[in-house]
């Protein structure tokens, strides 16, 4: 530029920067048009009119500055919209061309264009503040306060950064529906916070299943000169590594749009919220499930304890304190459960820590005493084994059961059973007794008409039934005492053939009176032996007469109805008798009730008495009995007696 | 004719009893030893009245008499229970059953414990046939 303000040259590199060629601009003083507007003086005009510092620092504000290389040059970075396309920053130094006497002769202009050092810088800043966010949020989510104020203070960063209107967070609930729990003060104040679009809690949905951030814009947006009107809402998704669909974060802009950067940033934000709930949750998880054991621990009925792998006792519960006397203060990392567990103890877990066993794997219940800090014996069961950890041993636990206890309650529980069986009895003898009592009524009801009416007939039959009662009234006392009194068999040498026989006979005539014959079977190798006859001999009676009843209860009429009575000799001086019917047989309803008090399938007939004595009888006898019945098809009572041979035929 | 009156009991001296106070009191007894039997003869002969026993072989006079009070043909037909075992046990066995799904029944008209006197029996027996 000449002293005249006249270009006189303008070089390639302006050319390219203004989009103005050089014969365009050399020999006018139109240097402004490419960069303003309307005209106005260049760096270059101002320094050829020698204007102060002041004009120039009016005219380009605080940008401009003198040059620090060239005296009376100026230096300034300006942003020109009109280049280019969306405009360009520029670099540029003017200095005055002086001759040879230091007269300005000209002016000069230099140009530079730092639009993309510019972009740089400022992607840079954004970068960073970027980068500082996101550490603040990190910081917060990682502050040691409980996950709600955590989470505020990330959503309090989040709304800063983005000049947010509202942030807020619904989380997913086990019910498939979402739950706002974490939002930021001014959501929660009226006024501020906006509704979302209607569909919002389908698109809250949405983003949780595919994990992928939406934005919904309400009101009008200009794509031309890229302002909005209304708000904008962010919906990211929440969601860590292994948990997906946590949760979903709304963020609210009330003007401008969300940028790539900005989202993509939120996205990397949602990630991070979302791994420090499931971390939170991992954390109640592993704190409950913990305390849930230490309650488990405390409150077991047996004896636990723990120990580290040195022998110190880490765990000592209630039950242990109860079984082993000793406080749990005592113990706890002050003894070595060496001192205090019996000998049999150590030696189990030991050798359980040697074996090549499954880890943690148990030893089997195992019965033995402790000594208690009174110096008492216990008696106790218990199982050990040896705590590993990737094959190293972490320690020892064992459980105690207090033998004490158990054997108080198997007493209690014999005790509470007999109870039971005295009220059975006592409420099935007073059934039996007030039939037979009716009995009694009826006969002598029955004697009373007969001698009112001189009826022989009525008379006799009254007299029959009070002869009836009698005998049951004699039976029922007989059973009774028979069950009631302890007794101890009267051993003497008799021969159970004889016995056997002699039931037989007895009861020939009642079974011949109902068609049933009774069959002996007895062996050759029986001979006289040391027993209690009169046990044998009830038992068999009452068997052989169950057997002839049920003959005489079978309904198969056709049957050629027998009861036969086996002997014989078992190994082991052992004298056998069966008693085989083909009668009735029983229902497995009946086998069950069998041996129960006052269970009769007879009716008036039984005292339901019979059996139970003969149990006991054989029992005292320390004998066995068994029965083998088939429905319809008959019955077979085993019984087998222990018996001495006498001195005399003794082998050897 | 003079009024039927079944009386249902496994015990023939019971039977024998009961009959001839019956009898003694101007009605005609009819027997049955078993709840199976009291059924089949309660429907052919339609007693005007019932002497139940309880605890039968066979079927029970539980049974017997929850048939009876279901049975539209029968339940007009008064029963009097007569029993070894008391009203309370009696109710109580009648009540499990109606808890198991049985349609529920009403309480016997009357319930005598055993041993009974001929002279009560003979005044409960005429309250339903007078």
């Amino acid at each position: 530029m000449n002293r005249d303000h006249i270009i006189t040259h303008w070089n390639q590199a302006m050319e390219k920067l203004t989009g103005h060629s050089s014969p365009e601009m050399v020999g006018t003083n139109r240097q402004w048009a490419p960069f303003w507007e309307s005209e106005r003086p260049s760096m270059g005009d101002l320094i050829l009119e020698q204007r102060s510092d002041h004009e120039i620092w009016n005219l380009y504000g605080g940008r401009c500055k003198n040059s620090e290389m060239i005296e009376g040059g100026y230096e300034a970075e300006v942003f020109f919209p009109k280049l280019g396309h969306g405009g360009r920053w520029c670099w540029f130094t003017a200095a005055p061309l002086k001759s040879a006497d230091g007269s300005v002769i000209g002016a000069i202009e230099t140009l530079l264009d730092t639009t993309a050092i510019k972009r740089a810088q400022e992607e840079q800043r954004l970068r960073n503040r970027e980068l500082t966010t996101l550490c603040s949020i990190y910081t917060a989510l990682n502050a040691p306060t409980t996950l709600q104020e955590r989470i505020g203070g990330a959503v309090l960063e989040i709304r800063d950064f983005l000049g947010a209107e509202s942030v807020c967070l619904y989380m997913a609930e086990d019910t498939g529906r979402f739950d706002l729990r974490y939002f930021n003060a001014c959501y929660a104040e009226p006024g501020y916070g906006q509704a979302g679009p209607a569909e919002e809690p389908g698109i809250i949905k949405q983003v949780s299943k595919t994990d992928k951030p939406q934005v919904h814009h309400l009101g009008t947006h200009d794509a031309v000169n890229g302002k909005t009107e209304g708000p904008t809402f962010a919906y990211i998704p929440i969601s860590a590594k292994d948990t997906q669909g946590i949760g979903v974060m709304r963020i609210e802009k009330e003007s401008g749009l969300f940028s790539a950067e900005e989202l993509h940033l939120l996205d990397l934000i949602g990630n991070r919220i979302g791994a420090t709930i499931e971390n939170a949750m991992l954390h109640d998880e592993v704190m409950r499930k913990s305390k849930f054991q230490f309650k488990l621990i405390k409150s077991a009925n047996e004896g636990i304890i723990a120990t580290d792998e040195k022998w110190q006792t880490v765990i000592f519960n209630p039950a242990a304190e109860r079984i082993f006397g000793y406080s749990a203060q005592d113990v706890l990392g002050r003894k070595d459960v060496r001192d205090y567990l019996p000998q049999l103890v150590q030696e189990t877990l030991l050798s359980n820590s040697e074996a090549v066993l499954d880890a943690n794997e148990s030893s089997p219940w195992t019965e033995t005493e402790i000594t208690a800090s009174t110096g008492e014996s216990i008696p106790v069961r218990f199982s050990g084994s040896v705590l590993r950890e990737n094959k190293k041993n972490m320690g020892t636990v064992s459980f105690f059961q207090d033998l004490r206890e158990i054997k108080r309650l198997e007493r209690d529980l014999l005790n509470s059973e007999r109870l039971a069986a005295v009220g059975q009895t006592v409420a099935g003898m007073a059934h039996c007794i007030k039939n037979i009592l009716h009995g009694f009524k009826g006969g002598s009801y029955l004697v009373d008409v007969g001698l009112d009416r001189d009826n022989t007939e009525k008379l006799r039959t009254g007299w029959a039934m009070i002869q009836r009662n009698i005998t049951r009234t004699s039976d029922l006392v007989m059973d009774l005492l028979s069950y009631s009194k302890e007794r101890e068999p009267e051993f003497e040498v008799c021969d159970p053939n004889a016995i056997a026989d002699d039931v037989c006979e007895l009861l020939d005539g009642v079974a011949h009176d109902h068609d049933v014959q009774v069959v002996k079977e007895f062996s050759d190798a029986i001979v006289p032996v040391i027993m209690d006859p009169r046990t044998v001999h009830r038992c068999l009676m009452n068997l052989v007469t169950n057997a002839i009843d049920a003959c005489i209860f079978d309904p198969g009429a056709d049957k050629v109805h027998q009861v036969t009575v086996v002997t014989s000799r078992e190994a082991g001086e052992i004298i056998r008798f069966d008693v085989r019917d083909n009668g009735s047989g029983m229902s497995q309803e009946v086998k069950d009730k069998l041996f129960s008090s006052f269970f009769s399938t007879k009716g008036v007939k039984g005292t339901g008495l019979g059996l139970l004595v003969t149990s006991k009888l054989v029992e005292e006898h320390k004998g066995s009995i068994d029965v083998i019945s088939t429905e319809g098809e008959g019955t077979t009572f085993i019984l087998r007696f222990p018996a001495r041979l006498p001195e005399a035929d003794r082998p050897g | 004719m003079s009024k039927k009156v079944l009386i249902v009991d496994d015990d023939p001296d019971v039977r024998i009893f009961n009959a001839t106070v019956v009898e003694e009191n101007g009605y005609t007894p009819i027997e049955a030893a078993n709840g199976e039997d009291g059924l089949k003869v309660l429907k052919k002969e339609m007693p005007d009245l019932v002497l139940l026993d309880v605890l039968m072989p066979k079927q029970s006079g539980i049974r017997l008499y929850r048939e009876l009070k279901t049975d539209k043909t029968l339940l007009g037909i008064p029963v009097i229970i007569l029993s070894g075992i008391a009203k309370r046990t009696f109710l109580r066995s009648q009540k499990a059953l109606t808890e198991f799904g049985d349609k529920p029944v009403p309480e016997p008209e009357s319930y005598l414990e055993k041993p009974v006197e001929p002279e009560d029996l003979a005044k409960e027996m005429k309250k339903y046939l007078e």
